[in-house]
């Protein structure tokens, strides 16, 4: 019984030892490797997402130009200029008062005419509950892509030509270089921009989550030998359009995302 | 008149650690003192100078050290900084560091740098609140090789420290930590494009060190 057991249990000993050793000179792995509440986050380089491989099976286009197709969007405000009076909380105006959630009505409203001729689709936005038009964006959308035009409103802005912000077929991560002119009101700046269009991604609305991809695009004008800068951000999800945009207006953030739509 | 035996050999003993002592302080000494530059430009990346504090380099044991912010026209910016390692304390790993500021370590994984065949990284993610960081980190050796583990976090990396003394001292390695981080803006969903963003410096960075590299075992040879 001896001769069976001495093995075994040596060889018990030797393994939990030699483990013990090992552990000891070779040190314990963190708990957290290759793991951790967000390992989503991080992803092995080159891998697609698994969002780039579900919008190919979406269709439908991604800005409907159908006229009546209507999106309600929530608008939220942030402060990003320097601190007024020392309060540092974004959510706050200048004078200290919060800002309150707002809501408007998109419509597309058909076919409007381009600055530098040719013709677009024209999308019209009221304050909720307002039947005034507060401000407009035009789009060139064809087969080969969607392309910013004009924005409306209080202020005109025109880019000239217009700026490809998806050209077909989509290339992830493409980045695209536009030269032109941006013309604010009737004065017209020499100007350059790029485009990237993001991985798709999935974006949770009140109506579920849809893919979409995101397109960030980056314009500056040169104005009087100064650059300025028109970042803003939209998300073109395929079948129901503009879902998600932010861009800043003087010293706001404004971050729009649709509510509901019908197409 | 001679000397006891016992005392010769204390004295030979002595005399033997000594010289090793100062061989391994040169020898480590010379460990630091490979500072490559860092890409002037990658892409539409335009890089600017942005020397590490001198409360950072008083921590870590003023090694030699260079820092530079990328950025690009969409207003997003990755930074990067090489630290040149001598002694251990330059081996200061950022899951002890960039903890001290509120943040902690949410996540971590290893990777090649620039494809299957190439060098291993380490990928984390620090959070503090709703801010997050994502940070690559690797040690650069002269010789073209890395390594992503802990040479100077908490006591279970004595076998790494040990990897690390050998290397300087009788291998005569020269090595690089490399830091490359950015914020997760928070309408970047999961992150995508910051990893993106930082995979394509690091890249590059990557890229330049091994050509660094090769020159210089070039120029040796």
């Amino acid at each position: 019984m001896w001769h069976l057991a001495r093995p075994l249990k040596f060889r018990f000993f030797f393994a939990i030892t030699s483990a013990a050793t090992l552990l000891a000179t070779s040190g314990c792995r963190d708990a957290i490797e290759n793991s951790g509440e967000d390992n989503a986050f991080i992803r092995q380089p080159g891998t697609k997402s698994v969002a780039s491989n579900k919008v190919k099976q979406k269709t439908g286009p991604l800005l409907p130009t159908k006229i009546g197709s209507t999106w309600r969007n929530r608008i939220n405000f942030r402060r990003i200029s320097a601190p007024v009076n020392g309060n540092q909380d974004p959510s706050v105006d200048d004078n200290g008062v919060p800002f309150i959630e707002a809501y408007e009505k998109a419509v597309m409203a058909g076919p409007s005419p381009l600055a530098g001729g040719g013709s677009g689709v024209r999308i019209d936005m009221r304050p909720d509950m307002q039947n005034k038009i507060n401000r407009t964006e035009t789009f060139r959308v064809d087969k080969s892509g969607i392309y910013f035009s004009r924005i409306g409103g209080g202020q005109t802005l025109d880019a000239l030509p217009p700026v490809p912000l998806i050209t077909y077929p989509i290339q992830e991560d493409q980045i695209k270089k536009w030269t032109g002119t941006l013309r604010f009101n009737s004065k017209s700046y020499p100007a350059q921009g790029y485009i990237r269009v993001g991985s798709a991604e999935e974006v949770t609305l009140p109506q579920g989550k849809v893919i979409a991809y995101r397109v960030d695009t980056a314009l500056t004008a040169n104005i009087d030998g100064r650059p300025a800068s028109f970042p803003i951000t939209r998300w073109f999800a395929p079948g129901i359009g503009i879902i998600r945009q932010h861009f800043i207006e003087g010293n706001l953030q404004i971050s729009k995302e649709v509510d509901t739509y019908k197409i | 008149m001679t000397l006891p035996l016992p005392f010769i050999k204390i004295g030979a003993l002595i005399s033997v650690t000594a010289l090793f002592g100062a061989f391994a302080s040169y020898r480590f000494a010379h460990a630091g003192q490979w500072l490559p530059s860092l890409p002037d430009k990658v892409g539409i990346w335009e890089m600017t100078e942005t020397p590490l504090p001198a409360s950072t380099l008083e921590l870590l044991g003023s090694p030699k050290a260079t820092g530079s912010d990328y950025a690009n026209p969409f207003g997003e910016v990755v930074r990067a900084s090489l630290v040149a390692a001598g002694p251990f304390e330059n081996y200061h790993d950022p899951t002890v560091c960039v903890t001290g500021g509120g943040f902690h370590l949410t996540a971590k994984k290893n990777f090649h740098i620039d494809g299957p065949k190439s060098g291993e990284g380490r990928a984390m993610i620090f959070k503090n609140g709703d801010m997050r960081i994502l940070m690559y980190y690797w040690q650069q050796n002269r010789d073209g090789s890395t390594s992503a583990e802990a040479r100077m976090g908490n006591y279970r990396d004595i076998a790494a420290r040990l990897e690390t003394g050998y290397g300087a001292v009788v291998d005569g390695h020269q090595t690089v930590l490399v830091r490359i981080y950015t914020g997760i803006a928070p309408d970047d969903t999961n992150g995508v494009q910051a990893q993106k963003n930082v995979d394509q410096i690091a890249q590059a960075i990557y890229r330049s060190l091994q050509k660094d590299s090769a020159q210089s075992s070039g120029a040796s040879s």
